[in-house]
């Protein structure tokens, strides 16, 4: 074995491969996977300069980073073809000439430079054709997929997008489903009979359950068929009947309505507009300044608005995509309802006539009418805007929420 | 792994890359004595350190230095095939821990087993494999020793079970061949178990000494110290950096990782120690890479330039060993040179010749091949959809 020839020196050495290289180019390394180009920062050396292995001699610069690039050998430096700020050259053009240490760079030879494709960097077309072509035909057989060794049927393919029943031979190659395999069991049919007799409504020529079926006589013969039409024709999302919204649709009220504004509401018969009216109880605030009153009041409001807006945001769900809702909803600044609050006109106590919510809130009318405000409590006109969709729900959710809010400081 | 082992050498030796044939000297058994230092070992629950007195010939002396150069010069073509975007992947180089794998392989026979972990490029070129075939695999050629399957981290050879790309899971594997060994009472046999600094906090590591030291089996677990994990220091990581003393209840010995004189001669008493029946042996190689732990670490942003020009300048293997050979007698300054020269021209010539094997056709068959044992596939493969299965032929 020639491991003992290796062991076992003989001769003494007179080493008589030619040297190979007394200069040898240096081409842009690659300093991380993913990069393919980059530019020179600075060289650390100059021609002529000698450096050791593990020196840095030069700068570079990706889009990701700078790093130095260390001489893997000792050696001199011959010439430099990228100067210092050089940008976009590609990994694997040559950047400079190393010579071996103690090489004469004023005599060596030096190579000509190399461009990362392998081609020397003198522009000759016509040899840029001849290095192409065999290239593409290389790569032209490399994508063809992994085939089965024995025949694959080549009709698989061309009888697949066909528009009879998607019914084809059945591919020899397959595995079988469990379902089709114990069907084929229990019928005592052996698996080159199914191939060889059965038609495959399957993608490639597969055996479905329902062919087996059909074959057999248990389901209608055209009923596999029918349902591998119907799955190909769903499993596209047909978007040809979809056009986009008419420009004239969406711009008709701002041009139109100028005129017909009245007219156009008007023609709905202006149904009334829902106001809620609560009376809230104060008396438990002893409000003896009116504007102290009043800002209770009013952080109240501003506490229920909020709450409400909060409250008729849709629950957090796949289902629900905010953006989209942003689009569907009223637009930004829309206003659900309108709020005025009438305050008792004197801070004199007396004795809360009783006005309950739970009218207001289950939509009754309020057994009183509220024209005289009792002293000790506060009336709350809730004025719903109509155009809006869902406005009388976020009108009850902020009056349910400013109940709250002025008792639950008690 | 196996066939896949034995497959790679015939192939190799079909191709005839093995081009290391080439002599050294006429005078090659000409003695010497080597004087190691004091502090090349440190011992643990050993009662003395290897002899630091030993013979060896110049012949053996010039093949480690152009074993060393060779390996070294692997490496660098890789570095520089992978600069040049040719290899792709996972690479991880060994320059600087050259000593290790050489001075290991000079200190046992071929038939002993190897198991390292992807670092292996030195150790699968020391066992065997072509500087043509290692270059191949990498560049995912189907000449490469894994047919160019498996790449930087899967290479194999006869008594070499691979370059493992599981961080510490080659240990358990290792402990397994020197298993292997005892139950088939080939004795004489030994295993050696390499992995690195970071790895050795593996639990598994501790569970192959647990059955190896139970056994008694002929294993040699090899902590290549190099002082940095992936990204960090090694006393950033380990909580005891003495990866000798990591055995508890194994003997341990610490080796002068970047002195192969060290190493062969610490290889050579382990291997001594576990053949005759005194049970596993934790080693320790303090040695040093230069370059990162992979090609995608710079390797200067966890320790400094100066500290890697330092250990290139004063501590680097081939230097040591030139100075011995130097000192010896044994070769000129010139002679030397010029193995550096046939070194750089021999790797240059396979790497070219690398280059310009073909890539594998894009076929089923190559892809599915080499899955099982010839013979023994089962009818079927299942590809990625039911349309890529592939039917063996039998």
């Amino acid at each position: 074995m020639n491991r003992l020839l290796r062991v076992i020196p003989r001769a003494r050495l007179l080493h008589t491969t030619p040297r190979l290289y007394q200069a040898s180019n240096f081409a842009m390394p690659a300093m991380s996977p993913t990069m393919t180009e980059g530019g020179i920062v600075s060289w650390k050396v100059k021609e002529g300069d000698e450096f050791s292995a593990g020196d840095v001699i030069l700068e570079i610069e990706t889009d990701k980073a700078q790093i130095d690039v260390e001489a893997a050998d000792d050696g001199v430096m011959a010439k430099i073809y990228k100067k210092d700020g050089d940008k976009d050259i590609q990994v694997g053009d040559t950047i400079a000439v190393i010579a071996e240490p103690g090489d004469d760079i004023k005599t060596i030879d030096i190579p000509a430079p190399v461009e990362s494709d392998g081609k020397p960097a003198p522009k000759e077309e016509a040899k840029e054709e001849v290095k192409e072509a065999p290239k593409e035909e290389a790569k032209a057989p490399a994508p063809k997929a992994p085939s089965t060794p024995k025949e694959a049927p080549k009709t698989e393919s061309s009888s697949a997008p066909s528009s009879s029943g998607y019914s084809a031979p059945a591919n020899p190659a397959q595995t079988l489903l469990p379902s089709v395999s114990s069907l084929l069991v229990a019928n005592g049919i052996s698996k080159e009979d199914a191939f060889a007799k059965i038609k495959a409504t399957g993608p490639h020529g597969r055996l479905l359950k329902g062919d087996i079926l059909a074959y057999l006589g248990k389901v209608p013969e055209g009923s596999p068929g029918a349902v591998a039409d119907e799955i190909n024709k769903r499993s596209h999302l047909d978007l040809s009947n979809i056009k986009p919204a008419k420009k004239s649709d969406a711009a008709a009220p701002t041009g139109a309505a100028k005129a017909g504004d009245a007219a156009a509401p008007a023609t709905k018969a202006a149904p009334e507009p829902v106001i809620f009216t609560s009376f809230l109880d104060v008396a438990h605030f002893e409000p003896e300044d009116q504007l102290e009153l009043q800002r209770i009041v009013k952080q109240a409001i501003k506490l229920a608005k909020y709450d409400a807006v909060e409250l008729a945001k849709p629950r957090r769900s796949a289902n629900v995509d905010p953006d989209f809702e942003a689009i569907i909803g009223p637009a930004k600044g829309t206003k659900f309802y309108d709020v005025n609050v009438i305050y008792p006109k004197s801070t004199k106590r007396a004795l809360s006539n009783g006005a309950d919510l739970y009218d207001i809130l289950s939509d009754r009318k309020p057994r009183k009418a509220a024209v005289q405000v009792p002293s000790n409590t506060v009336q709350v006109d809730v004025t719903v805007n109509d155009k809006v969709p869902g406005a009388e729900k976020r009108a009850k959710l902020f009056l349910n929420r400013l109940e709250y809010h002025l008792t639950v400081e008690e | 792994m196996l066939t896949a082992a034995r497959r790679s050498t015939r192939l190799t030796s079909r191709l005839g890359h093995q081009v290391r044939a080439y002599s050294i000297a006429d005078d090659a058994d000409k003695k010497c004595t080597i004087t190691l230092k004091e502090d090349s070992y440190t011992t643990y629950m050993l009662d003395s350190p290897p002899p630091l007195e030993f013979e060896m010939t110049k012949g053996e002396l010039l093949q480690m230095y152009k074993d060393m150069v060779t390996v070294r010069r692997l490496e660098m073509a890789a570095d520089a095939l992978y600069k040049a975007k040719k290899i792709r992947g996972f690479c991880h180089l060994s320059t600087g821990q050259e000593a290790v794998a050489v001075g290991i392989e000079k200190a046992i026979d071929h038939d002993d087993s190897v198991i390292t972990a992807y670092r292996c490029h030195g150790f699968a070129y020391m066992r065997g494999a072509s500087v043509r075939a290692i270059i191949a695999e990498l560049l995912g050629k189907r000449t490469g020793v894994s047919y160019g399957k498996g790449g930087s981290m899967h290479m194999f050879t006869e008594g070499f079970y691979g370059g493992n790309g599981i961080v510490g899971a080659q240990v358990p594997v290792g402990a397994g061949l020197a298993f292997a060994h005892k139950y088939l009472e080939q004795t004489g046999k030994a295993t050696f178990a390499l992995y690195g600094d970071g790895a050795s906090n593996q639990g598994q590591i501790f569970e192959a000494y647990n059955m190896a030291k139970l056994w008694d089996l002929p294993c040699i677990f090899a902590c290549e110290n190099n002082k940095y994990g992936m990204g960090t220091a090694a006393a950033r990581s380990s909580a005891l950096t003495q990866y000798y003393k990591r055995g508890q209840y194994i003997p341990g010995l610490k080796v002068n990782g970047m002195d192969i004189l060290s190493v062969y001669q610490g290889a050579k008493f382990a291997k001594e120690w576990t053949t005759h029946g005194k049970g596993p042996l934790v080693m320790e190689f303090e040695t040093y890479r230069y370059g990162g732990h992979s090609m995608s670490d710079p390797g200067t942003t966890y320790r400094t330039r100066e500290e890697i020009q330092y250990m290139r300048s004063h501590n680097d293997p081939i230097s040591g060993l030139k100075a011995h050979i130097l000192e010896l007698n044994f070769a000129t300054e010139d002679e030397l040179k010029s193995v550096d020269k046939a070194a750089r021209a021999m790797v240059d010539k396979e790497v070219a010749l690398a280059e310009s094997d073909p890539a594998p056709e894009a076929t089923a068959k190559v892809l599915f091949e080499d899955i099982y044992v010839p013979g023994t596939e089962p009818p079927v493969i299942r590809g990625r959809i039911p349309s890529e299965d592939y039917y063996f032929k039998n």
